[in-house]
């Protein structure tokens, strides 16, 4: 699934008040392409994301879903095309609190209308792979944080989608959490070819990536490919960090 | 930074604050209109009923209005607070001092406070004239209302807003304080182990509740007080506690029952709805069962004002079915004074009676019968004895006051068996109340019998009665008017009760002699249009508070379900803003909304108009009025407006949702 971001453009707040979020952003992504995108905090990677995800309208300029223009479609369209063909982590996990675990994975699948079976069936096959059977019945509030994340990932994996977002995903994450969630990430990446965006500032997370983009004051800054050896692009990843101002607004993780 | 801080509240829950301001401001500017009222020189001058109890009315339901709008505002005013929790602890958190926080909630309250006094005692100026007009038109009243607003009711006012908003910023400062102490939110914990059998309780109550009813309706017909006293009790029991429990138990086991049989809870958002409502109806159980209560309590009320109402119309009709009636003592006049006047009479009637000593069986009292003619009856208007039974030649038709005779019109395919002085002792099963004549022109008994029994029967005082119907009124001036009405209860008879019915005497007396015996006195004149003045402004003034009282209760029930349902806490806002972020669209979610809203309002008036059936029961011992129209009519009628409320409330909340996912 291709990704075509044409120009676009996000102001927050009004005339003289008005905060410029993305200035005129342009990229494209290919189908089964894992793309970080990097900065530091208020750089616009969240609004970037959210345009291409449709949760967010640009105030002007194209996002081309395998050629059809997601900002003309209907609130309704949109929120279908989430449904069918995205998946979403964030940092700050967006479980419904009401619901147990169980329920919360399969809720993409029930508000699809998969049967009953299909639901089962891809459940237990998700806890599996995310070692998180213990779980299921349990509330969301008595889960770690990491749980929770490894929660919110099943429940953007379980529909197989074929767009994965990924805001921060490893944010609240200890360390062991946050590789086991990326090497499952970067696994679906390989064997389903799921098209995977990642805003970050986290240079090992970034790292999993095939390509990142830097984004700087609401544009993008530059562009790394992963040269295919890890630490290799980790290595380019600080590198690009310090460029763009000195690092220190970088976290730069001790897990390299 | 207070104001700050208060402005903000003001603006993030504006919809709800404007809701509860003018829910106040309304209650508010009533009571200041009936206060008002209370004093008003023109109505205690111009209305003679007013001085004598219309005013001390006024009074009395300004007081029950004000004490329910006090409690009302109590009650919703606390929302705010519980709304503001998260904020309130926030400041708590960065160093604000307690004292601060608990400060900023009492200048939240006294602020709109006073705004809701400041606008309601404007209603009450802007308005006062227009509701002034409306109780006189209601009551039938044909002069002008003046304004007035005297200084004592401003002073009144202005005190009892002074304190009132004082009373409950204090009450909401200790509801911030109680807030930041409770360090933990409470959460409502399902416990099935104690909601399951509560439900099942709840629907055994109920249920048994309705059975009862039905029981109930059988025994008040039979007359049988004990039982229906106890049958009584239980029925308040049974409804209050089963509805309790319905909602504690019943409801969020059905739904808990619901979200576990996966065809129907993996199907769409039923696996976010049901637990979402569940927690919505857990956290709203006292007040969806407070005002579920409060409808069927609204709705009894209002069918027994109806009935009140009726009563005093049937009442009034039975007292006056001729436009002027006389008896021989008062003819003389009342005819001289109508050919003075120029009255045009349309109908004129005259009937010789007969009075004679007769004994109830059903409860041996001995009373002065008077005797009618078949022949006569016949002869008078269709519309003054249609509502009695039918009758032959050779029939009797007893009438009697229907309320007051215990085992007469209770069970009407009962036998009536009368004692005559001196002649056969009646039997018969045609029992009436419409007195051809008037109610109040008889004592005891009135009897039509065949011609050939009246003729033979042995009169001890024999009277004739006279009535008319006129055109255009029969125009007698209020002097003539208050000369009859010195001759009302001068004439009537007297009984010298003797070891047996036969020797009992019956004799005529004048009011101004000294009379010995058992004295009963007539009327001697019935005059329709002074008693439809007094029908009509105490029915007037009835039908002007019902109306008052009934809009308040819906404003106050309709508003306190909105408010309920705008005041989302943040986490209901979240899980909203999460469905719509995975994709969940917005018209599902306006689904859940409307679900929500229509849960939460027909629930309980369901719930409220099967309780108010017990009405109809109560209302079995008045036979011989058909309550079921129009209580089925109150109950649409109170549906339809409570269903206005709730539209509206689906609107605001959906909109405040739209905004917020925006």
């Amino acid at each position: 699934m291709q990704i075509i971001v044409k120009n676009i453009a996000k102001d927050y707040g009004k005339r003289f008040n008005a905060v410029h979020a993305i200035k005129d952003i342009g990229l494209e992504v290919k189908q089964g392409e894992f793309l970080g995108i990097m900065g530091p905090s208020g750089a616009g990677k969240s609004t970037l994301l959210n345009i291409i995800s449709t949760n967010e309208r640009p105030d002007h300029g194209q996002v081309l879903i395998d050629g059809i223009d997601m900002t003309q479609l209907h609130d309704k369209e949109q929120a279908k095309y989430r449904r069918n063909k995205m998946g979403f982590i964030y940092q700050s996990f967006e479980l419904l609190d009401s619901l147990n675990v169980k329920e919360n994975i399969i809720l993409p699948m029930a508000l699809n209308h998969a049967s009953k079976k299909l639901i089962e069936q891809n459940f237990k096959h998700m806890i599996k792979l995310l070692n998180i059977e213990s779980l299921s019945k349990r509330n969301v509030d008595d889960l770690s944080l990491g749980q929770k994340q490894i929660v919110a990932a099943a429940r953007a994996l379980i529909n197989n989608p074929e767009i994965l977002f990924a805001d921060e995903p490893t944010g609240s994450l200890d360390s062991k959490s946050a590789t086991i969630l990326l090497n499952y990430m970067q696994l679906i990446n390989d064997k389903e070819k799921t098209t995977i965006l990642m805003a970050t500032h986290d240079a090992f997370t970034a790292s999993y990536c095939s390509h990142v983009v830097f984004i700087k004051d609401g544009v993008i800054f530059s562009e790394i490919v992963n040269p295919g050896d890890r630490n290799k692009f980790f290595e380019q990843i600080i590198n690009m960090q310090r460029t763009i101002g000195g690092g220190s607004y970088f976290n730069v993780s001790e897990n390299n | 930074m207070f104001l700050k801080i208060i402005r903000r509240s003001f603006r993030t829950m504006k919809d709800s604050y404007l809701i509860y301001i003018l829910a106040c401001s309304f209650a508010i500017g009533i009571f200041s209109i009936l206060l008002s009222l209370v004093d008003n020189p023109k109505l205690k001058g111009d209305i003679s009923i007013w001085s004598s109890g219309i005013a001390n009315a006024t009074l009395g339901f300004s007081v029950i209005f004000i004490f329910c709008a006090f409690v009302y505002m109590g009650f919703v005013g606390g929302f705010f607070i519980k709304q503001q929790a998260h904020e309130f602890k926030t400041f708590e958190k960065f160093g604000m001092a307690r004292w601060t926080v608990i400060i900023i909630g009492f200048i939240q309250t006294v602020v709109v406070q006073l705004i809701s006094w400041v606008i309601g005692v404007l209603v009450a100026l802007i308005f006062q004239k227009f509701f002034g007009m409306l109780l006189l038109y209601l009551m039938g009243v044909k002069f002008g209302f003046a304004f007035l607003f005297t200084s004592n009711t401003f002073n009144l006012l202005l005190q009892i807003g002074i304190y009132s908003t004082l009373v409950f910023s204090i009450m909401n400062s200790f509801r911030v304080n109680r807030l930041l102490k409770n360090k933990k939110n409470r959460q409502k914990s399902l416990r099935l182990y104690l909601r399951i059998p509560s439900g099942i309780l709840g629907i055994l109550f109920f249920v048994s509740g309705l059975l009862v009813t039905v029981i109930f309706l059988g025994d008040i017909k039979g007359s049988q007080a004990d039982k229906v006293l106890w049958e009584l009790v239980f029925l308040m029991m049974a409804y209050l506690f089963g509805t309790y429990l319905i909602y504690f138990g019943f409801l969020p086991s059905l739904l808990t029952i619901l979200q576990h049989i996966k065809r129907i809870a993996y199907t769409g958002i039923n696996v976010f709805s049901f637990k979402y409502f569940k927690e919505r109806l857990i956290r709203n159980t006292s007040i969806l069962w407070f005002i579920t209560e409060l409808s069927s309590l609204a709705l009894v009320l209002l069918s027994i004002c109806y009935l009140g109402y009726q009563t005093i119309y049937n009442n009034y009709d039975y007292a006056h079915p001729f436009e002027l009636t006389a008896n021989q003592y008062t003819v003389k006049d009342i005819k001289k004074d109508l050919k003075e006047n120029g009255s045009k009479i349309t109908r004129e009637y005259k009937t010789k009676v007969k009075m004679t000593v007769v004994q109830r069986s059903s409860n041996d009292q001995i009373i002065p019968g008077t005797f009618m003619s078949y022949s006569d009856y016949k002869k008078l208007p269709k519309s003054n004895i249609s509502r009695n039974p039918k009758i032959g030649k050779k029939d009797f038709l007893i009438l009697d006051y229907g309320y007051s005779v215990p085992g007469y019109v209770s069970n009407q395919s009962k036998e009536a068996v009368v004692k005559v002085k001196n002649a056969d002792t009646i039997k018969s099963n045609k029992i009436g109340s419409a007195f051809p004549y008037g109610s109040t022109m008889y004592q005891g008994l009135m009897i039509i019998a065949p011609d050939s029994y009246y003729n033979d029967l042995d009169a001890s005082v024999e009277n004739t009665f006279y009535g008319w119907f006129f055109k255009n009124g029969d125009k007698l001036t209020k002097k003539q008017y208050e000369k009859l009405d010195s001759q009302e209860y001068t004439k009537g008879v007297s009984i010298k009760k003797a070891d047996n019915l036969d020797e009992t005497k019956l004799s005529a007396i004048d009011g101004s002699s000294n009379n010995t015996g058992t004295i009963f006195m007539d009327s001697s004149y019935s005059r329709q249009k002074s008693a439809k003045i007094q029908v009509d402004q105490i029915t007037g003034f009835g039908i002007f508070i019902v109306a008052l009282f009934s809009v308040a209760l819906l404003i106050a029930l309709g508003s306190v379900l909105t408010l309920r349902l705008l005041l989302r806490d943040d986490s209901e806002w979240k899980q909203l803003k999460t469905l719509n972020k995975i994709g969940v669209n917005k018209s599902e979610i306006k689904e859940i909304v409307k679900k929500e809203t229509v849960y939460t309002f027909v629930i309980p008036i369901v719930f409220a108009v099967m309780q108010s059936y017990i009405v109809i029961a109560l209302f079995g011992s008045f036979p011989q009025m058909d309550m079921l129209v129009p209580f089925i009519l109150i109950n649409l009628g109170y549906v339809a407006l409570y269903g206005i409320i709730g539209f509206v409330t689906y609107l605001i909340s959906w909109r405040s949702v739209n905004q917020k996912l925006n």
